[in-house]
């Protein structure tokens, strides 16, 4: 019991504050990307169970969509591999059942307990997989890191400056395949906590940033250069929220062995907080 | 109305409730016999006055501010030209955790209120000070199952106060001490029987609605004497053996078959008939064991007030399996349709449609969608909704809208006599629809599947107007999310609303304009009241973990 309780704090504390790049609103309108992305990136586990049975009916239907068909991740970790929750039934059942605070893994309340253990036990029969070999090399990747100036937003183990996600513990949450997509294509997917808005001014006057919050009558955002605008909407002309774009430029041009060492970085950032 | 006096003796009583050394109470008792004889005359909350409730728009005596629940104030002090004078005369800190969804009553010179999880509180309402505060501790296996722990308000009688418990006993408190008068066991919690809803006070008769739609419970809505506790009908929303629309139901699925009352309804006193909205067949998510309509899920029924027995239904959603509750609060209007006087039956559904019904009858009238839906091709002339295959929920999922909080919750809709409108706090946003297993174990969820909504910038909301008549929008605000808190119109030409941002606002009746506007710092859930403090017109609304006044600066 203490041992639960300890390990269930501890995820929560470490999740709370790794911002992330997706809500679970996303990630369903995004069912399909994740799908085909973790099959094309053949993340796949060993021969799962027959799809007749409960735990692997409940678990394509209901986690499939982040954590792969067969359990090879994407928006989610892999679970095809030694767990981060470790491999007690009871513990991983309540991890499933509460979900995990500040992270996009939402509580089961949909499940009774039966369907909650046999989706356990479906998860604790996937394929124990070492974790692949990623071609790049983490040291190199924390150069790139450092040299294409990605500390300008983004916090890891509380260095830097936090525009974007705070990457601390970004390779326990993402599977290798999806941190190189947000590389490549930073606009495909973006949570709403970073949604690029554009706002035109009744001067005529424009400003761009990431949204920080809004309601009906205000919005505050911040831009580039982390400095923060607040407005009253009857002060805007235009308010255009831009759902596929995001503040990230594109690591497309990045040199092939560059970015491989970039994602080996990046998927090495399992840490605690400082 | 004997403001000093009050005060003077909620200064005396308020240890009584929280204990007290025995010399002090016998002199404070003795004092509070005095102050009673003296001053019980000026809190008796007659069913004379609750049925004209219209005529004293300086009280809000019921929960919906009248029988006919049309949430408006009939004051005209405030008007869209003032409006932005409003300021907050005084907030009360709500003393415990908890959301806080009460609509408060107000007369004769207080304020009663209900704090999370079912502790009642008396203000004085010039001040805001406590006057007394009521507890009732709970078992530590309470069961909630479904819903968050909370409480929407108290029923008024005479001089006694009436409120429902999370364990499903019926309190009735002296409104002027918060003393118990009687006490009664409504259903047992141990089953998933519950309340939450506000009682509802009729002439010598508390009604009381059930909530544990998630527990397969088999629902009811009651009638208490008020003087005594004694029940003196039950009317069961899920028809037994025998009973007309048992043949809904297969074999034993009625027993489990929900159908809970969990929100106050409507009473027209001129035909002593009551109006209550039925929710959410069981179990919610997987219809395979409850083949039929399953009578009277997801409708509303009308009640013989002296009798308990049904004079009517009109289901909204036959055989639901969205959750789609129809735990509304009708909205009764008297208007002339098709060149005729009618008595009308308004709601904004769950289900995304509004409905327009002849409430003397039950026929449906008009009925039209108000937000985003995907499930029904429209409604046939009956009122049937004209399903479109594959929306029901599935093990893979089934992506359907609205979301099982649907188009519009339990919060209040509104309409104002003056614009001939509706106005309703309305949710956009969908949600992928699982159908799992389902198992009964009393006191256990019985659901059997649930959703996975869309939120963020996916779902959004929106305060609407739509014409009473026609159900045509007339025009909206946009909320950046879908909101959890009710709609008041008033005279004076505003209807006031909040948002999860933290916004109460008024906006003009027959623009949309939002005129004014005050960051209360927290999530409103709650539903807005007008009344007069002194003569002159306030309203209030609970957000986050506090109650805000708001008058005219002058």
């Amino acid at each position: 019991m203490k041992k639960t309780s300890h390990r269930r704090s501890k995820s929560n504390l470490a999740t709370l504050a790794v911002l992330s790049t997706l809500t679970p609103v996303t990630l369903v309108t995004l069912m399909s990307v994740a799908l085909l992305s973790v099959l094309a990136s053949g993340a796949v586990g060993q021969t799962p169970t027959t799809a007749d049975d409960l735990g692997t009916r409940l678990f394509r239907a209901q986690c499939s969509r982040c954590h792969g068909v067969f359990g090879g991740g994407g928006e989610g970790p892999p679970l095809d591999r030694p767990l981060h929750h470790g491999d007690d039934p009871a513990v991983l059942q309540t991890v499933v059942k509460n979900g995990i605070l500040g992270t996009q893994m939402p509580e089961a309340w949909q499940m009774n307990d039966r369907e909650i253990a046999a989706v356990v036990a479906h998860v604790l029969g996937l394929g124990r997989v070492a974790s692949e070999p990623l071609p790049g090399h983490p040291e190199r990747g924390l150069e790139v890191y450092r040299s294409e100036g990605c500390e300008a937003c983004h916090v890891i183990a509380g260095a830097g400056f936090a525009l974007g996600p705070e990457l601390t513990q970004v390779g326990a949450r993402r599977a290798p395949a999806i941190l190189r997509e947000h590389l490549v294509d930073p606009g495909a997917v973006v949570d709403d906590r970073y949604r690029v808005v554009a706002l035109t001014l009744s001067s005529g006057a424009r400003v761009r940033g990431v949204r920080v919050n809004e309601d009906a009558f205000t919005i505050q955002i911040r831009d580039l250069n982390h400095r923060l605008h607040s407005f009253d909407k009857a002060d805007l002309t235009a308010v255009n929220r831009e759902p596929r774009a995001s503040l990230m430029p594109s690591y497309r041009q990045l040199d092939a062995s560059a970015l491989d060492d970039l994602v080996a970085y990046l998927a090495s950032l399992q840490g605690e907080k400082p | 109305m004997k403001p000093a006096l009050l005060g003077r003796r909620a200064a005396d009583r308020i240890p009584v409730t929280v204990g007290l050394a025995s010399m002090e109470l016998a002199l404070c008792l003795a004092l509070c016999v005095s102050l009673f004889l003296t001053s019980a005359a000026s809190s008796q909350v007659t069913f004379q006055r609750l049925r004209n409730s219209a005529a004293e728009p300086g009280s809000w005596l019921t929960y919906s501010g009248s029988y006919s629940s049309q949430r408006f104030s009939s004051l005209r002090e405030i008007t869209p030209d003032n409006v932005g004078r409003l300021r907050a005369t005084w907030v009360y800190q709500i003393q415990s955790p908890g959301l806080v969804e009460t609509t408060p009553l107000v007369a004769d010179g207080m304020m009663i209120l209900t704090e999370p999880p079912n502790n009642v509180t008396a203000l004085d309402l010039k001040t805001g000070r406590s006057l007394w505060s009521w507890r009732h501790p709970l078992p530590e296996d309470v069961r909630t199952l479904g819903f968050p722990p909370v409480n929407r308000g108290v029923a008024w009688l005479g001089d006694t106060v009436y409120v429902g418990t999370l364990d499903a006993y019926l309190f009735a408190l002296d409104a002027h001490s918060g003393a118990v008068r009687w006490q009664t066991q409504v259903a047992d919690n141990k089953t998933g029987h519950s309340i939450t809803a506000a009682p509802l006070a009729i002439d010598g008769k508390v009604i009381v609605g059930i909530s544990g739609g998630e527990a397969g419970i088999r629902g009811f809505l009651d009638a208490y004497d008020a003087a005594t506790g004694k029940l003196l009908w039950r009317f069961w929303t899920i028809p037994g053996p025998g009973e007309p629309g048992n043949e809904t139901w297969k074999g034993d699925s009625w027993k489990t078959g929900a159908g809970a009352t969990w929100i106050t309804g409507s009473y027209d006193p001129e035909i002593d008939t009551l109006y209550w909205g039925i929710g959410n067949p069981g179990p919610d998510w997987n219809g395979d064991v409850r083949p039929g309509d399953n009578l009277y899920t997801s409708s509303v029924v009308a009640l013989d007030a002296t009798s308990g027995k049904l004079r009517w239904h009109f289901q909204f959603t036959p055989h639901d399996t969205h959750d789609w509750d129809a735990n509304q609060v009708p909205l009764l209007v008297d208007a002339t349709v098709d060149d005729r006087p009618r008595k009308l039956l308004a709601t904004p559904n769950r289900n995304g449609f509004y409905y327009l019904l002849d409430r003397a009858n039950g026929q449906f009238l008009t009925g039209v969608p108000y937000i985003r839906q995907t499930w029904a091709r429209g409604l046939d002339e009956s009122g049937r909704p004209i399903v479109i295959p594959g929306t029901e929920p599935s093990v893979e999922g089934t992506l359907v809208y609205p979301s099982l909080q649907g188009a519009t919750n339990w919060y209040s809709p509104s309409y104002s006599p003056e614009t001939g409108m509706v106005y309703v706090a309305a949710r956009e946003m969908g949600a992928v629809y699982f159908k799992g297993e389902a198992d009964y174990e009393p006191g256990e969820y019985f659901m059997a599947g649930g959703e996975q909504a869309r939120s963020g910038d996916d779902a959004y909301g929106a305060i609407r107007a739509l014409d009473l008549r026609t159900g045509e929008k007339k025009w909206e605000l946009w909320l950046r999310t879908p909101p959890w808190s009710g709609v008041m119109s008033t005279a004076g030409g505003l209807v006031f609303g909040g948002d999860q941002e933290g916004n109460f606002f008024a906006l003009d009746a027959a623009t949309g304009k939002t005129l004014w506007r005050f960051q209360t710092g927290g999530p409103l859930r709650s539903n807005p009241i007008a009344f007069e403090i002194d003569g002159h017109q306030h309203v209030a609304t609970a957000a986050g973990g506090a109650l805000f006044v708001f008058g005219l600066e002058r």
